[in-house]
């Protein structure tokens, strides 16, 4: 669908001489020259001037008389002006097509809406609007918007302090609007576009990417909600892999047992267990200590696999302890007589277990004799700790399994909080009563 | 799948690979083994 040039109609304007083309004769009622800004009077045949400006036409991002095709319409830009409301200004072109009528394209803060006049007025529910099948939540009210720079032709007496009480209510991507004055209310709907869409129907840049800082329009989308929510299914897919992973290599087999005992206060125990052969690669071993008798004392357990051939030493230490007694809460006891221990990427060979274990007494029960070791006293006549050592290759290590978790999970904290950020910034433009958990959960909403 | 979900499950599926080499090499940044030089230890209840 193509206008027919023979609507376009050109004449001199009356303040410069410059010639302007009429691009919707027959519709257009005022024309503000391109040249000079001067408004005429496109229904008089001698094209009276109804505002003379002087001032440097503005130099517009669509250049009027420009076409372009948007949602499979060919229009063509035949006015543009220039609005602000006192805290913001933007633009609005005048888009027309001979069959399809009129349309806006408002562009602010680098974004393009396609505004569409509605021809019935919405349906309040509450303090909502229902336009069109979709659901508008109040957000700008009582704004009073001024036009302030104007040119070409437009389908009423459009001037430079042309006034309008503005309302605006919002969803994601979509922008209701009330636009009254004393004589007549509009209602309009404008659609934000994408970048690709504006581009390649006018040529423009596309819109900047959001950072924080950065005032979002008021019925533009979060681009974090969006990816939230494509990302949650791939995280959860993730997390179920993983437990897979988890349950089926974190198991341990061929447990070997070897036990020890160490007196009290006694001198230390060293004593070597072994062959325990790992065959392939690299795997990690699980070395379960339990000292079931230890009682009002603690055992230092230092375990050391040594490679027979390279007489290489993989070292981890255990405390097993336990402490008990009674006091005015009654009885109470602390400490661990078990203590698991996960020796990471052993290298495949034949090793050693060396086991080093001291057992301590704590307190002042059992008797005492004097160490001129040691130059203290301590326990005597106390029984052996025993020691009771599992040593199994694997392990499960649930801190590789968390911090999986966590990788999976910062990519989407961190859109989480950018999403966060914009609305943040969204919201806080929102004129009436603050932004409640409705309006969050509108953020979240597609377009 | 728009451009941002598959650079995020490219993401997603390198953290798999990761932790399933980790595990097949018995790996653990947090494992006791070699603890043993820089432990600290407290001996004797905490009980107040």
């Amino acid at each position: 669908m193509s206008p027919d040039d023979s609507s376009v109609r050109t004449l001199s304007c009356p303040a410069c001489g410059g010639t302007i083309a009429m691009r919707a004769a027959g519709y257009t009622v005022t024309l503000a020259c391109e040249y000079c800004g001067t408004l005429i009077d496109a229904t008089d045949s001698d094209a009276r001037i109804i505002t003379r400006y002087h001032e440097m036409q503005a130099s517009l991002a669509i250049p009027l008389g420009t076409r372009g095709t948007l949602r499979g319409v060919e229009w063509e830009a035949i006015g543009w002006l220039q609005r602000s409301d006192g805290w913001a200004s933007w633009e609005e072109y005048l888009l027309f097509n001979p069959y399809a009528g009129y349309r806006w394209l408002i562009a602010q803060n680098g974004q393009w809406s396609l505004g569409t006049m509605l021809t019935a007025a919405p349906q309040r529910d509450g303090p909502d609007q229902i336009a069109a099948g979709r659901r508008f939540s109040p957000f700008y009210s009582g704004n009073t918007a001024r036009v302030t720079r104007v040119a070409g032709e437009f389908y009423w007496r459009v001037k430079v302090g042309e006034e309008v009480r503005a309302t605006d209510y919002v969803r994601p991507g979509f922008m209701l609007s009330l636009e009254q004055d004393d004589r007549e209310k509009s209602w309009t709907i404008s659609e934000l576009l994408t970048g690709r869409e504006i581009r390649a129907a006018f040529d423009v840049d596309p819109p900047p990417a959001w950072l924080p800082g950065i005032t979002p329009l008021a019925h533009q989308p979060s681009p974090y909600a969006r990816r939230l929510k494509g990302w949650w299914p791939i995280a959860t897919l993730s997390f179920l892999g993983l437990l897979v992973l988890l349950i089926l290599l974190g198991g341990t087999m061929q447990p070997q047992s070897f036990s020890l005992a160490a007196t009290p206060d006694g001198p230390a125990v060293s004593q070597t267990f072994g062959p325990i052969v790992l065959p392939l690669g690299r795997q990690a071993m699980t070395v379960e200590a339990v000292t079931p008798n230890v009682e009002q004392g603690w055992v230092d357990i230092d375990v050391s696999f040594v490679d027979r051939k390279t007489q290489d030493s993989y070292d981890a230490y255990a405390l097993n302890e336990r402490y008990s007694g009674q006091d005015s809460d009654g009885y109470w006891s602390e400490g661990n007589r078990s203590q698991t221990l996960k020796v990471a990427s052993l290298p495949a060979g034949t090793y050693d277990l060396v086991v080093d274990v001291q057992a301590h007494h704590w307190g002042s029960s059992g008797s005492f004799a004097y160490d001129t070791a040691s130059g203290t006293y301590k326990a005597d006549g106390l029984p052996p700790v025993e020691i009771v050592l599992t040593v199994a290759r694997g392990a499960r290590f649930a801190s590789n399994f968390w911090l999986a978790v966590l990788m999976i999970l910062v990519p989407p904290l961190l859109m989480l909080v950018l999403h966060i950020l914009f609305e943040n910034a969204r919201l806080a433009q929102k004129d009436g009563s603050p932004a409640d958990a409705d309006d969050w959960l509108q953020g979240m909403q597609s377009p | 799948m728009s451009r941002s979900s598959f650079l995020y499950a490219l993401w997603c599926i390198g953290v798999l690979g990761l932790y399933l080499a980790a595990a097949s090499q018995g790996y653990s940044p947090f494992a006791d083994g070699g603890r043993t030089a820089g432990a600290y230890r407290a001996y004797g209840p905490t009980h107040k």
